[in-house]
This record gives structure tokens, sequence and C-alpha cells, in this order.
């Protein structure tokens, strides 16, 4: 079978979670094997409820101790569970969550773990596995040397296709943890709280995202582009110069020591495109750039380059797509 | 403190390509900067509880500048797991010879950078604390230690995170938790003359066959990122009228 780890918000599933389906199916249709979703919580039917139609089967792990997602809970309680399963395929989210389970879950299971994954395919009923090697200057395939084991794959946000609803419901069914599997006391690491970051840092989840560099000049001069990325229902990112010149925080860094982002649209302003960052953001679907130098290596990844000063030209366009203010894109 | 540490081609490097490996001669290697937060890191530590920095790495060959770089900065030990066996291993099994060689120091604290920046698979922390069975807190913007146990941030999405553990640990730095010194003249030459304690894989129990890498390659690819672009260098208010099309569009 092949395994898809659900990752949900207060909101419902995250959208890597239908894009980790999307990448299910494209094993599990050609093998000729189940797509089982599986949601780990205390309480996951609200999420599970939106996802009955894209999987074959919806598994749900509950436990209260499930309930605050840590390492070493949600790991004993997937390994327990999934090593009584056929599992050709595990894929996990390419998240903070996702990023830091899957290693354990690998040791745990005996699974190889591929990383940042943009691609899948089966060729001669072997798992191909397509992933970025440094900050994306390279792309390489891999496949399990062992031919049929299970493998772990994280995938990229925004490198698959959303999943897409099936005629009928999938089977639900309960994976019961096992009885004193988990016990309090026993787990060593206990989150204490949880702070957000200033409004709109979710880069990762984020559909439009309009990015700073350098030729932005100043921390103040991000509050136009913050007034361009809110009238788009978007959020901020920066590049490493913008960050390490203190205008930005570090957690808006988009880029090979930052943040890999694939949006819907990406609007580059004042960014030359140093490898660097281009690492980060070519995955976007549609890239805008905005520049002063004509020769900036960002123009050959955009598909729409605008030679000028953002400075004149952002406060111009947000009047332009005022006047037929399309309505925000939330997800 | 064991910091596990890494060389890696400089960010700004072109990665060429030869015959479906990466050609390494011509690169320049740089400490992986996340694993450079673990050694500062390490060191702040040990300015204020005290104790003992150990860098370890583990590679078939050029793993010696890395530790140098490691000692330079502070650390007060360099072991370097250095075996011809070992070339062309992945993170799974560096992660299984690391545990071997952790395992055999009497230590408090290991410390990973969040990952590395040539394969960013962020695998070999996750897979030591794993198979150490310690606890595991990744990507870390904060860490305070406080008698056998210690709090720590960790960036997640939209926001931090606050986790406490117990030690013995094994932590992951993320960028943001300190600004790594630069070696100071007389630390690098005290660098120089520091004996950097070699170790190879049978000195370790560890048979080349447990290391074979269970991920096989099939190919390896430039990426086509370059798009045709259209230019607007025009009057900046058409430009600006065309992007919003576009930008309509697009959305």
């Amino acid at each position: 079978m092949i395994w898809v780890l659900a990752e949900c918000d207060n909101n419902g599933p995250k959208a890597i979670t239908l894009e980790a389906l999307g990448a299910g199916r494209l094993l599990a249709d050609p093998l000729n094997l189940k797509l089982c979703l599986i949601l780990v919580g205390s309480n996951t039917s609200a999420c599970a409820k939106n996802l009955m139609r894209k999987a074959d089967r919806v598994y749900s792990l509950e436990d209260p101790l499930l309930f605050t997602y840590t390492n070493e809970a949600y790991n004993a309680a997937l390994a327990a569970f999934l090593g009584r399963q056929e599992v050709r395929a595990l894929i996990t989210p390419g998240t903070s969550t996702g990023r830091d389970l899957g290693p354990l879950l690998s040791v745990s299971l005996g699974m190889p773990y591929s990383q940042n994954t943009v691609g899948l395919g089966v060729s001669e009923g072997a798992v191909h596995i397509r992933r970025r090697l440094y900050g994306g200057k390279l792309i390489e395939t891999v496949t399990p040397a062992t031919g049929k084991g299970g493998v772990i794959i994280s995938i990229m946000p925004g490198a698959f296709e959303e999943a897409k609803d099936r005629g009928t419901d999938g089977e639900a069914a309960r994976a019961e943890v096992v009885e004193g599997l988990l016990r309090e006391e026993a787990l060593r690491i206990r989150v204490k709280g949880f702070a957000r970051e200033a409004a709109g840092m979710d880069l990762i989840e984020a559909r439009v995202i309009v990015a700073g560099g350098r030729g932005v000049g100043s921390a103040e001069g991000f509050r136009l582009l913050e007034g361009l990325a809110a009238l788009l229902g978007g959020t901020v990112g920066a590049s490493r110069s913008a960050v390490d010149a203190g205008w930005m925080p570090h957690a808006a860094q988009v880029g090979q020591t930052g943040k890999t982002v694939a949006p819907r649209l990406y609007i580059a302003c004042g960014i030359s495109g140093a490898p660097q960052h281009l690492a980060g953001m070519t995955g976007a679907r549609h890239i805008v750039a905005i520049n002063k130098d004509p020769g900036a290596p960002i123009f050959k990844v955009a598909d729409i380059g605008i030679v000028g000063d953002l400075h004149t030209l952002i406060p111009m366009l947000i009047e332009e797509l005022k006047k037929t203010k399309a309505t925000p894109i939330a997800r | 403190m064991v910091v596990c540490i890494k060389r890696v081609p400089d960010t700004g490097a072109r990665v060429e390509m030869d015959g479906g490996r990466v050609r390494e001669e011509r690169l320049e290697w740089v400490l992986n900067p996340y694993d450079e937060f673990g050694v500062e890191e390490a060191l702040l530590l040990k300015a204020e509880h005290g104790g003992k920095v150990t860098a370890l790495t583990a590679r078939a060959s050029g793993g010696e500048e890395t530790l140098r770089k490691a000692l330079a900065m502070g650390a007060d030990e360099a072991v370097y797991v250095k075996d011809a066996l070992l070339d062309g291993i992945d993170g799974h099994g560096i992660a299984r010879v690391l545990a071997k060689a952790v395992s055999r120091m009497r230590i408090d604290l290991v410390i990973c950078g969040k990952q590395s920046t040539d394969s960013e698979a962020g695998y070999v922390g996750g897979a030591l604390a794993a198979l150490l069975d310690m606890p595991l807190v990744s990507a870390i913007k904060r860490l305070r230690i406080t008698g056998g146990r210690f709090e720590a941030d960790r960036e997640v999405e939209g926001g931090v995170e606050t986790v406490e553990a117990s030690l013995p640990a094994v932590l992951t730095a993320q960028k943001g938790l300190n600004e790594p010194r630069y070696p100071s003249l007389p630390g690098i030459m005290r660098a120089k003359r520091q004996e950097i304690k070699y170790l190879d894989l049978a000195s370790l129990g560890i048979g080349r066959e447990e290391l074979e890498n269970p991920l096989k390659r099939v190919s390896l690819a430039y990426p086509s990122m370059e798009r045709k672009g259209r230019m607007l260098a025009g009057d900046i208010g058409e430009s600006a009228k065309e992007l919003a099309e576009f930008i309509r569009h697009a959305v």
C-alpha cells in the first residue's frame, strides 16, 4: 500500500496534505496499490471528513497523548502501527513537522528516507524518486536498492498537484494505538508553548509571496511589499541580503539557507537572483521579477520581468490591482 | 558535547557534473553553515557550563580542513572517522557510523546542523537520535540548559515552538541560533598543531555491507530553471498595467 501522512491545522488539512495525496496517486495507480491516508492526533474526525474522497482508505490514529505533536510520541505510535502494515511507500509532508519526524521513522521502520522530492513515477515496477540536490542546482533520480522494500518520501511543498476528489468516499478505518505504548511519564520531550510570529509568516503554505531584496533599501521599504501582499492575500518573503541587513527576520528568508517555497505566484522585488536565492523559489508556478538592473539573473527565471524602480512601480501596481479588485486568494 | 560536522561546496559555487557524478575536484569547500551554528553553540555552552567540545566528521577524504576550522573556532578535540569505504556513502550510512563513534564517548549533548547545504536531507541529526535512543529537538533557534534538562525554541511554520527535554539529547541547529565567531589568528595557529584523532570502520566494528546505500542513483541532471519571460522595460505606467493583468490571471 501507499501511505500518506496527513498534516492538519485548525482549518482542516493543510495544502501539503492534498499535494501528498496527489503524489501518492502517482505511485498507487500504476502499482495497483491502495492509497491510504493516515491522520494522527487526539481528534482527527474534522480533518478526515474533507479528505474521504481523496484516498482509498483513511486511518485515524488517535490518543490523548497525540494531541500536541512531539516527534517522540508520533514516531512511537506511527512506527508501531505501520510496522504491522504492508508499506511500499510512505509520503510525508516537507514541513517542519514532516522533516522532524521522517528520519526518526526511517530508523524505526528500517526504511530509507528521501528528501526534497519533486517528482515520482514507476518504471518497470520500481518506484522512481526525483529530488533536488545542492539547493536545486541538480536533480537526482533514485530508486530503492531493495526493489519492493518500503521507502519514506518527503515531498517539497508545491511540487505536486493536489489530489482530485474520487467519485466515492474512501473507507474509514481506525488504527489502534497499542495499549500502554504511550505513557506520559515515559515521554522525554514536552511542548511548553507556541508563539505565533508576526502575521502571515507561513511562507510554505502561502499562495502568493511578495519577496524583497537589497533593492528594497530599508525595513520601511518592506511596508510597501506588505501592502501588495495583503492585497493579493499573500505573505512577504526576503532574500538573504535583506535578512542580513536586519530588514526582515530569518523566518522570512527564501533561499538555500532559508526556506524553499513554491507558491502560485512569486513576485521578486529588488532581488538580483543569486544562485542561493534561486534555489529557494524557482519552483513557483508564476514568477514576476522587478529590478532596476536589466542584467539581473532573476530575469532569467521570471515569466514576466519589469525593468524599473520598485518604489515607483509597486504603488502604481497596487492602484491598478485595486481598480478591478480581485477577491483576495485566501486558502 | 559532540558536534557532528561535514564539508559542503560553498553555496555560491557552481556545481558541475561529469558522467553522472558531481565534479568535486573543482569545488570550493566550506564547513556546512548549519554545522557552524552547532560548533558556535557548543562553544557558548562550554563558556557557560564548562565541559569539552569534540568535533566529529566521517568521510573518505578531505575532512581535515573542516575539523581544523572547528578547532580554530575553539573546539577542544577533533575526531575523524576516515575510511576509503565511506566514499559515496549517503546519510543513512554516515548516521550509523557517527552513532557508533558517539556511543563510545561519554556525552551530554550531540549537536548537528539542521541539514547540510548539499544534500539538504536533514537526515543525520534525526537518525542519530533514533540510533542512540536520545530525544531529538530539531531546527532550534534558542537553547537554555539547566541541570539535566534543557529548553529550546524550534522554528515551525508560522511561529516558534518551545520544548523541554532531558539530557542527553540530539539537537539540530537552525540559522538564528547564534552568530558564529571568526577563528582568531592564534586559534588558527593552534588548530594547525592540534592532533586529529583518526578512527576507521574496522575499529568501530562496522562492515561495508552495513553501509550499502539503500537508495540507488538512477540519474543526475541539471534542472531546467530558465523560463522564456517577457521583459517590460518601457513606460512604467504601462508596465504596471500589464503586470496587474498578468497577476490577475496568475492567481
